[in-house]
């Protein structure tokens, strides 16, 4: 992905003809695409997260375009307490400054009333949730109210550095939004957006350089530098009393910052996201054709894709559907994760009684897994063209070719979800985030994320500083204000009247100006993600209904928040190992026996060892 | 003669010495003859050696980090030490033996069938009289270099895939579907195939641009010699373009051990490791993915030396052929 | 048609022509499938698959991606950097080739080594960002320019092609009195249009289709190159799902990808017809008698 890496002694990636070699560093662009390439791939990874225990910037954090983030860099940013404190006026809200909050909602809300038409009750705008994790549905957007005190800032140039997803916005001296975070958060905002597919070499460079800017986007994967102190340590502002500081910051579930910590401490504000990752996307249409939509096993769930495969659920001829398809490439541990959750395969590892960790490939579980997969590869059930296609799993689901494959759960809903393209295409389909059932009829389980994505750190040098480190985080604070709230409006939306139109029901659509104008300008920090999607509130009722059942049975990792170099360094090659013999295995190049062997070489590639550097690091 | 000539000619009267000498054993005279009288060569080649001495010899020396344990934090001066280590990873390493035999089969494949297309192509376009025609195969033959492998790599999905267009023909028909992508055993044929669809036309214009360097008088003596249409071509034609053909050859072999990294990346893992796994994918997940950069530079820095010894015995060899060689 | 030449046979003419439209006719199928999912609507694009004619045509998805207030911009930045990148890229190679193909110049042999090199060796990121960044040049649209001014690739070709030129063309004409930078300009590169013309497509394209040194050097996204905003397009997937008018959707993303393969193409594609006429013909009929 790098001179360093590619472009050595190549003048062309293949020098079949000599005009390849008119540029070296075509070939740097290449590789660079790669990693755009995966996501684009069909969001392999942001389906269902990265296998490691971290977010990667590079890996996952692209992928997540395609599916994850794409409510968040945007819009829906809500909170599950305050905003729905503030709407329902159940004022028992956790979060700080609710009083404020409270009323500012009236007030706004009778604004709203005034220019527009209809007040829904807010209690009818909100379907509550009641189980951690599970965020609030929005059917309609709450009265707007306040979630900051002041401005955060104090005048001064801020940096920022952030992975960027969209089009540039327009330059600041034509762009009113830009203009206008100026005002709202008291300084002069300058980000750099930068590419998905280049974020790691850019954000070496920069630390190489010493330039880092002030508010930094980074991940666990920036382990190295982390530990060696590049970014300041931000766990006295962030804990205990710190964090009443930062009253948005506050609201977010507590488990998020517990995993992003390197070492105990915490070096950023992270950017929350579902802690339910994945799911079965799924043709609950064909299911309910097929006669058996509520499938109890892995026996029925077999002959439920064997009928798809053979019964023409789609109507359009046979041999031209198929039952399941993996999703581009990573058959072996991470694509299939419906199936492993069957089996209730551990999340990454399992930690055993003695404080000892487990590998899931070690797990009596995972062989299961394995050679249940093997035997619906056998049987012809699986999309034939699975592990090859560049980037089509997603249009040849809403094609009908196939009735499930794994993608990240918001690849479903919105005008631009799976539920509403693959209508477009068979009008009668139903496409839902399918639950699994045990294997044995009981239970499945779901493994969930770290809840977040990244995280904004301040490098140390700025650090120093002690009241620069509070504006900076005051600004965090403001752009991770709840759905609904003015501040959440403004980020999401600009100016009203300007970047966007209000319509009578409290819903914003961006105008042409503020389809140009936003950007990912504040993408850096946003608050939990609320279930709202303008236009289609049903899909929020039935986000909030996957998510429930899917984090009901939801397992945590338990190395999240450990540390062990050995993985930091040799995880990529590991994984690889188990996707490469995995892939064989369930595709019937290599036997089943030659699982053994896999974890033998899992183990000494530093497999062993990191279980053991992890365990030791949990101790603690 | 035009007056700047004529100008150029008095200006340059106090050394007289180094024109006489041109077509004299240039041993004989004084370095700092020979250097006045090749004074601007030297003004024409300077701004490019600054070029190569500020923007690739100054960075080139930050590889110094494959014998670190690099952070960017840290930066050259102050990462780690680790001698040889990088090295030692990589020739240790369980896939190596694997990862650089399909890469140099890949490579050798490339050389043998790919590398002539464009050659072909050029002659044949080159015996088109109809300059029409000529000119419209030319534009069309060139396009594929500019759509990308995702798409290209997604066609030959849609046309040789499982779900592909020949297979749902057969399955039509009744018969049994055949399994060629994502076949470990036709994979390297298929990447080569790939790349003589996507760069071939596109490596005509290098050859089309030399055979336009040939003397057309050559092609008449020949005739008058009774030399027919393929005589010509051996004889007048290929001797014409064997220069850059061999330069071209010559340098493909210094980067033997890179077989493009975006093609087999996107299609290596439907046939596994031991198929598809070639060295520039190898150190994407070894290196880059976890940031290792001096594991990186390392191999590059392998990659580099290895292409030296092919380029320095390449070299060799074509001048005993009795080419020029490249110096 | 030169008066040497016999009349080739029919079955050879037809034979040859046959085979070429056979060759054309495949290379063009990757550009006319690109062409035509661009053109179409969702429904055709999904279940069809293999798209080669749009059967419902619509604009959606160029006026989509063009909509955007910075691909205008962007195009006239990557017209810049390709224009003057070229034309300085040719500057420095030609000079430099031209040196290194002359004999007897001393530490010809050095200076050739030291440049073929580079094709071996080459710098990492990190170094050659802290180059340009003491340069002055982040930000700067010459970052783009500079970094990459020559490539050894392309300094060894022409400098291949100008050694094969007659000595006694260049030397007749140092008899007469001219000095180097004069043979260059007047006797050389007349006879190398077609190499020059080549290589000065092969630097207009990496121009063109460059983004990695503009991610990696230019901070402002005012100044990105066409090819970086446009790659963007093709990222972002959905981004906007949430802010949009239901009633208007954005057009399916593979739509979007090949409007912006079009988009970034075209421009570059049609220089290509200008520069064929020196591919075509001969150019050193009688210059030697001459």
């Amino acid at each position: 992905m790098s001179d360093t890496a590619f472009g050595q002694g190549s003048p062309g990636p293949e020098k079949s003809s000599p005009a390849e070699g008119v540029s070296r560093r075509r070939f740097i662009r290449l590789a660079a695409t790669a990693a755009a390439l995966v996501p684009a791939g069909g969001a392999i990874l942001a389906a269902c997260g990265d296998s490691t225990a971290t977010p990667a910037v590079a890996t996952a954090a692209p992928t997540t375009a395609a599916t994850t983030t794409s409510a968040a860099t945007t819009t829906s940013a809500a909170t599950t307490t305050s905003a729905a404190a503030a709407t329902s006026a159940a004022a028992a809200t956790t979060a700080a400054g609710a009083t404020t909050s409270a009323a500012a909602a009236t007030t706004s809300a009778s604004a709203t009333t005034a220019a527009g038409a209809t007040t829904v009750a807010a209690s009818g705008t909100v379907l509550k949730s009641t189980i951690p994790g599970v965020p609030d549905a929005f059917l309609a957007p709450p009265p707007p109210f306040k979630a900051t005190k002041a401005i955060p800032g104090k005048g001064s140039v801020v940096k920022s550095f952030c992975i960027t997803y969209g089009a540039p916005p327009t330059e600041k001296g034509s762009n009113k939004y830009w203009q206008e975070i100026d005002k709202r958060l008291g300084v002069k905002w300058e980000p750099v957006l930068q590419p998905a597919s280049s974020y790691t070499e850019k954000l070496a460079v920069l630390t190489a350089s010493g330039d880092l800017p002030d508010l930094t986007f980074t991940s666990t994967d920036d382990m190295k530098n982390i530990v060696q102190g590049v970014y300041t340590d931000l766990t006295p502002f962030v804990t205990g009393d710190g964090l009443k500081e930062f009253p948005n910051l506050a609201a977010y579930p507590p488990g998020i910052w517990k995993n992003i910590a390197v070492k105990g401490k915490i070096y950023g504000v992270p950017r929350p996201r579902f802690q339910v990752v994945h799911g079965m996307m799924w043709r609950k249409d064909w299911a309910e054709k097929m006669g058996n939509p509520n499938f109890k096993n892995a026996d029925e769930f077999k002959k439920l894709l064997q009928d798809f495969t053979t019964k023409d659920p789609g109507g359009v001829g046979p041999g031209k559907s198929w039952g399941f398809s993996f999703t581009t490439g990573l058959a072996g541990s991470v694509n299939c994760r419906p199936i492993m959750n069957m089996f209730r395969v551990p999340n990454q590892w399992r930690k055993e009684a003695d404080g000892s960790l487990t590998y899931h490939i070690e797990t009596e579980e995972y062989k299961q897994a394995l050679s249940y997969m093997r035997e619906l590869w056998a049987a012809g059930v699986i999309y034939p063209d699975s592990l090859t296609q560049a980037d089509q799993t997603k249009n040849n689901f809403s094609a009908g070719k196939f009735g499930g494959y794994t993608d990240g759960i918001t690849a479903i809903p919105g005008p631009t979800g799976l539920r509403v393209t693959t209508q477009k295409v068979s009008p009668k389909a139903d496409v839902v985030v399918q639950p699994m059932p045990g294997f044995d009829g009981g239970k499945s389980n779901n493994w969930l994320g770290p809840g977040s994505f990244g995280f904004a750190a301040i490098p140390s040098k700025i650090g120093k500083d002690k009241e620069r480190v509070k504006e900076l985080l005051r600004i965090l604070d403001y752009l991770s204000s709840p759905f609904g709230s003015e501040e959440a409006n403004f980020k999401s939306y600009g100016i009203d009247g300007v970047d966007n139109t209000v319509q009578p029901d409290g819903t914003r659509v961006l105008t042409d100006q503020g389809k140009k104008e936003l950007g990912d300008l504040t993408a850096i920090a946003n608050a939990p993600i609320a279930l709202f999607y303008s236009g289609y509130p049903d899909h929020a009722k039935l986000m909030q209904d996957a998510i429930a059942s899917l984090m009901t049975v939801g397992i945590d990792d338990p190395t999240m928040g450990g540390f062990s170099a050995t993985w930091n360094a040799k995880s990529n090659e590991l994984n690889q190992l188990l996707i490469d013999r995995g892939t064989a295995i369930i595709t019937g190049r290599d036997s089943l026996d030659s699982l053994s062997t896999m974890i033998n070489d899992w183990k000494s590639r530093g497999g062993s060892q990191a279980a053991k550097e992890f365990a030791e690091s949990l101790k603690v | 003669m035009n007056k700047f000539l004529q100008a150029e000619k008095l200006e340059s009267k106090p050394d007289p010495t180094g024109r006489l000498t041109i077509s004299q054993p240039v041993k004989k005279t004084p370095i700092r003859f020979r250097l006045w009288r090749e004074r601007w060569i030297y003004l024409l080649i300077a701004p490019g050696f600054l070029y190569f001495v500020v923007f690739q010899y100054l960075p080139l020396l930050g590889n110094i980090i494959a014998f670190q344990d690099f952070s960017p934090y840290l930066g050259f001066f102050d990462s780690p030490w680790v001698g040889l280590a990088n090295f030692g990873k990589l020739f240790t390493d369980p896939d190596v033996g694997i990862v650089i035999s399909n890469t140099l089969i890949i490579s050798f494949l490339q050389i043998v069938f790919a590398f002539p297309v464009p050659i072909a192509m050029a002659l044949m376009l080159n015996a088109v009289r109809n300059q029409f025609f000529k000119r419209l195969v030319q534009s069309v033959l060139y396009l594929p270099h500019f759509i990308s492998w995702v798409i290209i790599i997604s066609l030959f999905q849609q046309i040789l895939g499982g779900d592909g267009f020949i297979n749902n023909l057969i399955r039509g028909t009744g018969g049994q579907p055949i399994s060629i992508i994502g076949n470990p055993d036709l994979f390297k044929p298929l990447v080569v195939i790939q790349v003589i669809f996507k760069e071939s036309g596109w490596g005509t214009i290098i050859f089309l641009a030399a055979l336009t360097s040939i003397d057309l008088t050559l092609y008449e003596a020949a005739v008058i010699d009774g030399a027919n249409k393929w005589q010509r071509i051996w004889h007048v034609t290929l001797p014409g373009i064997r220069a850059i053909i061999i330069l071209l050859l010559v340098l493909r072999l210094g980067t033997v051990l890179s077989t493009g990294f975006e093609q087999i990346f996107l299609q290596r893992q439907a046939v596994g490791l031991n198929a598809g796994e070639v060295i520039d994918t190898f150190v994407y997940t070894r290196g880059v993915q976890n940031g290792d950069w001096s594991f990186a530079t390392a191999v590059g820095l392998v990659k580099g030396a290895i292409g030296l010894l092919m380029i320095l015995a390449a070299n060799k060899i074509s001048k005993k052929l009795g080419e020029e060689g490249l110096f | 048609m030169y008066h040497w030449m016999e009349k080739p046979s029919f079955l050879s003419r037809w034979g040859l022509r046959l085979s070429l439209s056979l060759i054309t006719l495949v290379m063009l199928f990757p550009f006319v499938y690109v062409l035509a999912v661009s053109f179409s609507n969702y429904q055709d694009v999904v279940s069809k698959g293999l798209v080669i004619f749009p059967t419902h045509p619509t604009f959606d998805a160029y006026s989509y991606v063009l909509k955007s207030g910075t691909v205008t911009n962007s195009l006239i930045i990557s017209l810049f950097i390709t224009v003057v990148g070229t034309f300085v890229n040719l500057a420095l190679t030609v000079t430099m080739a031209y040196g290194l193909s002359r004999r007897g110049v001393i530490g010809r042999g050095v200076i050739l080594a030291l440049v073929l090199f580079t094709i071996l060796f080459a710098p990492g990121i990190i170094p050659k960002y802290l180059v340009v960044k003491q340069l002055g040049l982040i930000d700067s649209l010459w970052s783009l320019i500079l970094p990459g001014a020559i490539s050894a690739f392309n300094l060894v070709v022409i400098r291949n092609f100008f050694m094969s030129l007659p000595d006694e063309l260049i030397e007749s004409a140092k008899l007469d009195g001219a000095n180097d930078i004069r043979v260059l300009w007047s006797i050389v590169l007349p006879l190398s249009k077609a190499v020059v013309a080549a290589i000065g497509l092969f630097y207009g394209v990496s121009h063109w289709n460059d983004f990695f040194d503009a991610i990696l050097y230019i901070n402002d996204a005012a100044k990105w190159p066409v090819q970086l905003v446009l790659r963007q397009f093709v990222l972002q997937g959905s981004t906007l799902t949430d802010t949009l008018d239901p009633n208007q959707l954005p057009p399916p993303p593979l739509t979007v990808q090949m409007a912006v393969v079009v988009i970034a193409t075209v421009p570059i594609l049609v220089v290509y017809p200008f520069l064929q006429k020196y591919f075509t013909k001969g150019v050193l009929t009688g210059s030697i008698k001459g």
